[in-house]
C-alpha cells in the first residue's frame, strides 16, 4: 500500500476535529440525533484514518493495543456497577438515581449522560480493536 | 415507491445469499438484508408525522421514536455478526486457500 | 425477594466482567473461581425463588422500574424456573468437565457465562424485541464457541450456523414489525391480550407467528431447518457441545412454547405434531449412517428434539406434562452422553466409531457412565428415558400415523446406540480378519483422565437414575409446575403392556442393527452418508420451509 504525501499530512491534520466530533455526539446524545453507539463509532473511525494512512504498527504508538483493551474492559465493568447502583439505591436495576435537571440542557435526564460516555468508550474501544486486528500488516 | 424498494432488497439480500458462491458476496447479502429490515422499521415509523422527535417548544407533529432506537441496537448487532464473519472467512482462507464454497465443499468431499 | 430475578441474568455478567480481568492476575486464576461462583449462587437464588413462585404463581419484576407496557418486564412462572434450574445445573456440570480438560484460556470462561447469561434472559424476558437481543447475544456466543479449537471443520461450522442463524433472525424481525405494526407496543402478554379480545386482521398476524416459528425454529432444530447443527454440535469442543445439545436447543424450543401458549393459536401448534413425528423419523435414518461418533449423538439431539416436539402438538394436558419431561430428561443424558464420548476422544484422541474397540476394559467408569446415558435414551426401565419416552407413546395413542413414525424412530435409536456401543466392546470378527491392524490399534496411546472430567459423569448419571423412579411423583410436579393444575389422570407407566412395548422396541433394534452389519446395509449406509447439504442447499431450504409452512397456514385457514 503506497502511501502519498497528501493523505499522510491530511489524516494527521483531520484526525483530532473527528475525535473531538465524535465525544460531541456521545455528550449531547439526550438533546439531539447521536448518542453512545453513533458517537462512539465516530470516535473508531478517527483512529481508523491513522491506522489506513500509516498502517497499524506506526498507530499503536499513540493508541496502544492493550490500553484500549482496558478502556473496553473497565467501560463493561463500570456499566454494570452502575446498574447494580440503581439497585443498591432502593429501586430497581437500570433505575435512575441521580437527579432530573431541566429538559434541554446538557446535565439532565439522569444517569443517561454517563450511560453514553461509557457505552461510546466502549464501542469506540472495541470497534478500534477490531480494526487492529484485520488490518494488522504480517 | 418505497414499498416496492424494500420488497426488491428483501429478495435481493435472500437471492444474494442463497445463490453466490463467494463467502464474501454472501457476507454483504446478509448487510443488504439487514439493511432492508432497518428501512423497513424506520419507513412505518415515519408515517405518523412529519419531523423529528427532538421535544422543543412548539412542535407537535413527531414521528416515532421508538423504531429508531430498536433499530440501533438491530445496527449493532448487524455490526457485530459482520464483524465475526469477516474473521472467520479470514481463517477460512488461511486454511482452504479459496474463498468460493463449491470449491470448499468439494475440498471436504474428497478429503473423506 | 422477587428482587433476585434479575440476579438470575446478573450474576453470569458480573462474572464474566471478572473473568476478563484474569489476564492482569493470572495466578490467581479468577476466571474459573467467579464462574463456578457465579452458577453456584444462581442455582442458590433459584431455590429461594421456589417458595414465592409457589404462592404468586407468577413473579414480575420492572427492569429500571418503568411498567409495562412501556418498559420490560421480567416474568417468572413455573417454565421459566424449571428450564432455568435445567441450564443451570447443566453449565455447572459442563464447566466442572471443562476445568478438569485444563486447556481452556480464560476467555473460554468469559464466552460461556455470556451464553448462560443470554440463554437465562431469552427465558425469563417477556418483551418481544428484548427476546430478540439475548437470542442474539446467545447466538454470538454460541458461534465464538464453535470455532474455540480453530480447525478446519470448526471454523466451517461455526460459519454456516452464522449464515443460517442470522437469515433466521432476519424474519424474527420481520414478525417484529408485523406485530408492532398492528398493535402498537412491543409487549408478548400486552399483544396476546389484545388479540384475544379484538381479533383483528388474522392473516397478517398468522404471518407473524409463522415468521417468529422459523426464525427460532433455527435454533431449536426441526426439519427443514436443522441443516447448521450436525457439523455445529460434532466439531464443537466437548462442553460446548453439551450445554448447546443439552440446553440451547430447548431454551429455544420453550420461547416458541411460550409465544404459541399466549396466543393459544391452536391450529399451529396441531402442525408440530407432523414436524416433529418427520424429524424424529429423519434424523435417525441419518444417525445410523454416520461413522463420526459426535455426529451421530448431533443427529440424536434433532431426532429427540422431534419426540418432544410431537407430544407438544398434541395439545392435552398429558402431552404437555410429557413433553416437558422428556425435555429435561434429554437435557440430562444427552449431556452425559456427550461428556462420555468426550472423555473416550481426549484420551484416545480418536472420533471414528470403527477405529476403536474394546475400550470398556480401559476406562470402566467411563463405560458405566456411557451404559446410563445409552439405556436412557432407548428407553430402557428403570431409567428416566423409559418413563418420558412412554407417556409420550401413550399420549400419541390418537394420531396413529405419528405414533408409528415415532416407533419405527425408537428402533432406530436402539440400533444406532448399539452401533456406538461397538466401541466398548471387544470385536472378535474384526480381530478374526485384521489380527495385525487391531493390535496396532490397540496400541493407541492413553491419556490419563482427571478427577474434574469424571465427577460430572458420575452427577449426571444419579440425575438420570433419580428422575426416572416414582415416575407419577415427577410427572405430577412438572404438571403443577407448567399449567399450575393438577392432572387427573396419571397412566400407570410400569404396566405390563408398556414393558412388553420396550422390549419389542429392543428386540427389533437389535434385529436392524445385525442387518445394518450386513453388506447390503453397509451400502445403504454408504449412500446415506454421501448425501450433505451444503451452504448454499441449507439456505434455500430454510428459505423454502418459510414459505412451505405460509402456505400450511394459507390452506388452514380456508378450511380445507
Amino acid at each position: 500500500m503506497e502511501e502519498s504525501e497528501i493523505v499522510y499530512v491530511i489524516s494527521r491534520k483531520l484526525a483530532p476535529y473527528i475525535l473531538l466530533f465524535g465525544l460531541y455526539l456521545i455528550s449531547f446524545g439526550h438533546l439531539s440525533p447521536g448518542g453512545g453507539f453513533q458517537g462512539g463509532v465516530v470516535l473508531a473511525s478517527g483512529v481508523i484514518l491513522l491506522c489506513l494512512s500509516r498502517g497499524t504498527t506506526l498507530t499503536q504508538r499513540l493508541f496502544p493495543a492493550d490500553r484500549i483493551g482496558l478502556v473496553e474492559v473497565g467501560a463493561f465493568s463500570l456499566f454494570l456497577l452502575i446498574g447494580i447502583a440503581g439497585l443498591v439505591a432502593g429501586r430497581y436495576f437500570l433505575g435512575n438515581f441521580l437527579p432530573l435537571g431541566k429538559a434541554g440542557q446538557v446535565p439532565s435526564a439522569g444517569f443517561i449522560f454517563f450511560l453514553n460516555i461509557i457505552i461510546g468508550l466502549k464501542v469506540g474501544a472495541g470497534i478500534v480493536l477490531v480494526c487492529f486486528y484485520l488490518l494488522r500488516e504480517k | 415507491m418505497a414499498d416496492y424498494l424494500i420488497i426488491i432488497l428483501f429478495i435481493l439480500g435472500i437471492w444474494g445469499m442463497i445463490k453466490k458462491d463467494n463467502l464474501i458476496k454472501k457476507v454483504i447479502a446478509l448487510n443488504i438484508f439487514n439493511s432492508c429490515i432497518v428501512i423497513l422499521f424506520i419507513y412505518l415509523g415515519s408515517r405518523t408525522g412529519s419531523t423529528a422527535p427532538i421535544m422543543e417548544k412548539g412542535i407537535k407533529d413527531v414521528v416515532d421514536p421508538l423504531p429508531q432506537a430498536l433499530m440501533l441496537t438491530a445496527i449493532v448487532i448487524g455490526i457485530c455478526l459482520t464483524a465475526l464473519a469477516l474473521s472467520l472467512i479470514l481463517k477460512i482462507y488461511q486454511h482452504y486457500e479459496t474463498l468460493s464454497i463449491h470449491r470448499i465443499e468439494e475440498n471436504i468431499k474428497q478429503k473423506q | 425477594m422477587n428482587n433476585l430475578v434479575i440476579f438470575l441474568i446478573l450474576i453470569p455478567l458480573v462474572a464474566s466482567s471478572f473473568s476478563l480481568l484474569n489476564r492482569y492476575f493470572p495466578r490467581l486464576r479468577i476466571a474459573e473461581a467467579a464462574s463456578f461462583g457465579a452458577l453456584i449462587l444462581c442455582l442458590i437464588f433459584l431455590g429461594l425463588l421456589f417458595q414465592p413462585l409457589l404462592k404468586q404463581k407468577v413473579i414480575n419484576y420492572p427492569v429500571g422500574g418503568w411498567q409495562e407496557p412501556l418498559g420490560i418486564n421480567l416474568y417468572m412462572d413455573g417454565l421459566a424456573w424449571g428450564s432455568s434450574l435445567m441450564g443451570m445445573t447443566i453449565a455447572l456440570l459442563a464447566l466442572i468437565f471443562a476445568w478438569g480438560e485444563k486447556k481452556y484460556r480464560d476467555n473460554f470462561y468469559f464466552f460461556f457465562l455470556i451464553l448462560i447469561a443470554g440463554m437465562e434472559g431469552v427465558i425469563l424476558t417477556g418483551d418481544l424485541f428484548n427476546m430478540f437481543v439475548f437470542f442474539e447475544i446467545l447466538s454470538i456466543a454460541s458461534y465464538i464457541l464453535i470455532a474455540y479449537s480453530r480447525e478446519r471443520k470448526s471454523i466451517l461450522a461455526s460459519f454456516n450456523y452464522l449464515l443460517i442463524s442470522s437469515l433466521g433472525m432476519g424474519f424474527f424481525l420481520l414478525a417484529i414489525f408485523l406485530l408492532y405494526q398492528q398493535t402498537g407496543i412491543l409487549s408478548l402478554r400486552e399483544i396476546a391480550y389484545l388479540q384475544l379480545q379484538t381479533k383483528g386482521n388474522l392473516p397478517v398476524f398468522n404471518l407473524a407467528i409463522i415468521s417468529l416459528i422459523v426464525g427460532i425454529g433455527v435454533k431449536a432444530a426441526f426439519i427443514p431447518l436443522h441443516t447448521w447443527l450436525p457439523d455445529a454440535h460434532a466439531f464443537a469442543p466437548h462442553p460446548v457441545s453439551a450445554i448447546l445439545s443439552g440446553v440451547m436447543i430447548k431454551v429455544s424450543f420453550l420461547s416458541i412454547w411460550r409465544i404459541l401458549r399466549l396466543f393459544q393459536a391452536i391450529k399451529t401448534q396441531q402442525i408440530f405434531l407432523w414436524i416433529g413425528a418427520i424429524t424424529a423419523f429423519m434424523a435417525v435414518i441419518w444417525a445410523i449412517a454416520q461413522d463420526d461418533s459426535k455426529k451421530l449423538l448431533a443427529y440424536h439431539s434433532i431426532s429427540q428434539m422431534g419426540f418432544i416436539i410431537a407430544s407438544f402438538g398434541v395439545a392435552t394436558s398429558l402431552s404437555l406434562a410429557a413433553s416437558f419431561y422428556h425435555l429435561l430428561n434429554h437435557s440430562l443424558f444427552k449431556s452425559l452422553l456427550f461428556l462420555s464420548i468426550g472423555c473416550v476422544i481426549c484420551s484416545m484422541e480418536e472420533r471414528d466409531i470403527q477405529k476403536l474397540s474394546g475400550l470398556g476394559r480401559k476406562m470402566p467408569f467411563v463405560f458405566l457412565a456411557f451404559m446410563v446415558g445409552a439405556l436412557s435414551i432407548c428407553g430402557i426401565p428403570p431409567f428416566n428415558g423409559y418413563v418420558s419416552k412412554n407417556l409420550i407413546s401413550l399420549s400419541l395413542k390418537e394420531h396413529p400415523l405419528a405414533y408409528y413414525l415415532i416407533f419405527l424412530a425408537s428402533i432406530g435409536t436402539v440400533a444406532s446406540f448399539t452401533k456406538l456401543s461397538q466401541i466398548f466392546r471387544k470385536d472378535r470378527a474384526k480381530r478374526k480378519n485384521q489380527g495385525k491392524e487391531e493390535a496396532s490399534a490397540s496400541r493407541l496411546h492413553q491419556k490419563k483422565l482427571s478427577r474434574g472430567m469424571l465427577i460430572p459423569l458420575g452427577i449426571l448419571s444419579i440425575l438420570c437414575i433419580l428422575t426416572g423412579i416414582l415416575p407419577h411423583l415427577w410427572t405430577a410436579a412438572i404438571s403443577k409446575l407448567i399449567t399450575g393444575e393438577k392432572l387427573r389422570l396419571i397412566p400407570v407407566v410400569y404396566s405390563l403392556s408398556s414393558l412388553t412395548n420396550s422390549v419389542f422396541i429392543l428386540g427389533l433394534g437389535f434385529a436392524l442393527y445385525l442387518g445394518i452389519r450386513s453388506s447390503l446395509g453397509q451400502r445403504i449406509l454408504k449412500y446415506i452418508r454421501g448425501l450433505k447439504l451444503g451452504l448454499n442447499n441449507s439456505l434455500f431450504l430454510l428459505v423454502g420451509g418459510f414459505l412451505f409452512l405460509i402456505f400450511l397456514g394459507w390452506i388452514m385457514e380456508k378450511g380445507l
